[in-house]
């Protein structure tokens, strides 16, 4: 569905991504993950046409992202971005229904079916009670559950979003990882930048490990999710264990620098 | 956010530029009764002197605040909405003045002009204006430095023209009162060639409505949601200058009118585009028929020039809307 060859983009001298292919799985939840810097949101945005490569190419549905209109590329790919804005006046309901934008236009306003995809995203985001309040007056998490229905509302096939569960406390983190889920059990291709690695091994289908703008390693959790490629992405010393309650793969890092203290010594007897 | 008032704002906006309307055609050199004027528009009698004055000066007049107004208040909130800066408006960010310096050239220095160029120099000015001040203002999104570079802007325009008119007393004297905004100047020639320019503008503005309310997300969002970002920004350039570009061409540069009425049409109506494409030219013409009548009866038997009103009541305004911005 989603497939981008030989991506290059640099900004001024910095390579932000050198040479990635990648071939995201339909119907799969893939996370990009790696270390602050090393191009996760530019390689989002790349798929997502907000910035253009200076060569390769993303190919949507077998053909050049570029040849389709930004209408019908809203139409397929959603994007939320990771930073949003919450302008003067507007209330939570206005933001959601602005999802609908690109299947709307001036001879063809509102529909049954942009209400229904309303009130499809307003259930799973659950902000049912948020609707009529101002975003000026949310917290950052209740604002991060209105953006995600807005781009629920969007009802596109393919799913992109940018650390969607910075300002979501733990509770509402797994929420919406839940969610993500649920969507992909629908048949939508899920693509999210996360930051914490066991929500990462756990939910996702597919990681993808970036490193330096390159691609490290990508595969299921149980293939690339390994104590060499973490050190070589994060530069992190690390166990892999296993969680004895569901199986998923956690990690769980070591501190050299604090080493457990010894233990007692065994008690010697010395007698005769 | 208080909530936006609903219908009975827009019936009141309406009823008061009703009311605004019948006591600008009354009052002026010669004041003329309420019920004459009533009679003037429902029961024209060309033999009566009063009627006359009413159909042939004051109607026209009356016509051309409404026209003036409604451009320079939707000139303004599109500004404001694409620009993302509340303190936009054509006056203050220099288009008007490059308007009016295109003009002026026009007139003075190209020989063998009749006034039907106007608008064209008008057109010329603004785009010219637009332009240098979108480069000045650089990608940086800062709204001071926009402001900034339009204030800048604005006195070098106001500067050359003054130059060109010093090199031509006569052209000075006819021109000067135009060059201070001044709806009595053309009032009387009914530039009829004008209002197709006038409806492009305000079409323009139509169709850019719903993308100009999806770029009240960012223009990252709005991206995402389908909005061809770099076409909406051109088809917004257009309508301001188009709509600038008239108003100049009718009336001279009057400031003030695109920063006021947004202000106040949020107020009254709320935040979306769809609303204030609809309010700000109701507003922008009740704003400037109110101005008009000022000008003509505050000095009475004299005349202010209507710019000049504007300014008295938009720069408090505007210094207001900065101090609340710092806080």
């Amino acid at each position: 569905m989603l497939k981008a060859t030989r991506l290059r983009l640099h900004f001024a001298e910095l390579k932000v991504l050198d040479d990635v292919s990648l071939a995201i799985p339909e119907g799969r939840f893939t996370a990009l993950i790696g270390a602050n810097g090393c191009g996760k949101t530019t390689l989002l945005n790349v798929l997502a046409r907000m910035l253009r490569p200076a060569s390769g190419e993303v190919l949507l549905e077998g053909r050049s992202h570029v040849h389709f209109s930004r209408r019908d590329l809203a139409r397929r790919v959603a994007l939320l971005p990771q930073r949003t804005v919450s302008p003067a006046g507007m209330t939570v309901r206005e933001l959601v229904m602005q999802g609908r934008y690109p299947w709307q236009s001036w001879w063809r306003q509102w529909t049954e079916q942009d209400q229904r995809a309303v009130d499809r995203a307003v259930a799973l985001a659950d902000i049912a009670t948020l609707l009529d309040r101002a975003l000026v007056t949310l917290s950052g998490g209740q604002l991060q559950r209105c953006w995600i229905a807005m781009t629920l509302a969007q009802d596109t096939p393919v799913i992109l979003l940018d650390e969607p569960t910075t300002f979501l406390d733990i509770a509402h983190q797994i929420a919406l990882l839940e969610l993500l889920v649920e969507l992909r059990d629908q048949g939508r291709t899920i693509i999210a930048v996360l930051h914490d690695l066991n929500q990462a091994a756990r939910y996702a289908d597919n990681l993808v490990m970036l490193r330096q703008g390159a691609v490290h390693a990508q595969g299921s959790p149980a293939e690339v999710f390994t104590q060499a490629n973490l050190k070589a992405v994060f530069d992190l010393d690390a166990h892999i264990i296993t969680d004895p309650y569901s199986g998923d793969l956690l990690c769980v890092p070591t501190s050299p620098g604090r080493a457990r203290p010894a233990p007692p010594p065994a008690v010697c007897r010395v007698g005769p | 956010m208080s909530r936006a008032w609903g219908w009975p704002a827009w019936f009141t906006i309406l009823v008061a530029i009703g009311l605004a309307s019948i006591l600008h055609l009354a009052v002026g050199a010669k004041s003329i009764p309420w019920s004459d004027v009533w009679q003037a528009l429902v029961a024209y009698d060309a033999g009566n002197a009063d009627h006359s004055v009413i159909q042939g000066a004051r109607l026209p007049r009356l016509w051309m605040a409404v026209v003036v107004g409604a451009c320079l208040g939707l000139a303004g909130v599109v500004m404001q909405a694409v620009g993302d800066n509340p303190l936009a408006d054509p006056g203050i960010l220099g288009i008007n003045s490059g308007a009016a310096l295109f003009v002026v050239f026009g007139l003075l220095v190209l020989p063998g002009n009749d006034m039907t160029m106007i608008p064209l120099f008008a057109f010329g000015g603004a785009l010219v204006a637009a332009l240098g001040v979108m480069l000045l203002a650089g990608r940086s999104h800062n709204p001071v430095r926009l402001t900034l570079s339009g204030a800048m802007m604005a006195a070098l325009f106001s500067a050359i023209t003054a130059i060109l008119l010093l090199l031509d007393q006569q052209g000075l004297d006819s021109l000067r009162r135009w060059l201070t905004g001044s709806l009595g100047v053309a009032g009387a020639t009914r530039p009829t060639w004008l209002w197709p320019y006038v409806v492009l503008g305000m079409l323009l503005c139509l169709i850019n409505v719903r993308a100009l309310n999806a770029y009240r997300l960012g223009s990252q969002a709005a991206a995402s949601m389908g909005v061809n970002v770099l076409k909406m920004r051109l088809v917004s350039l257009a309508a301001v200058v188009l709509l600038s570009g008239c108003a100049v061409a009718l009336a001279g540069p009057i400031g003030f009118v695109g920063l006021v009425v947004p202000h106040t049409a949020r107020l009254l109506v709320g935040h979306d585009l769809r609303r204030l494409l609809l309010a700000t030219p109701l507003l922008g013409a009740l704003l400037l028929i109110l101005a008009d009548v000022l000008a003509r009866t505050l000095v009475s038997p004299y005349e202010l020039n209507t710019g000049i009103v504007t300014a008295l009541v938009g720069g408090p305004v505007f210094v207001a809307l900065v101090l609340r911005k710092q806080e």
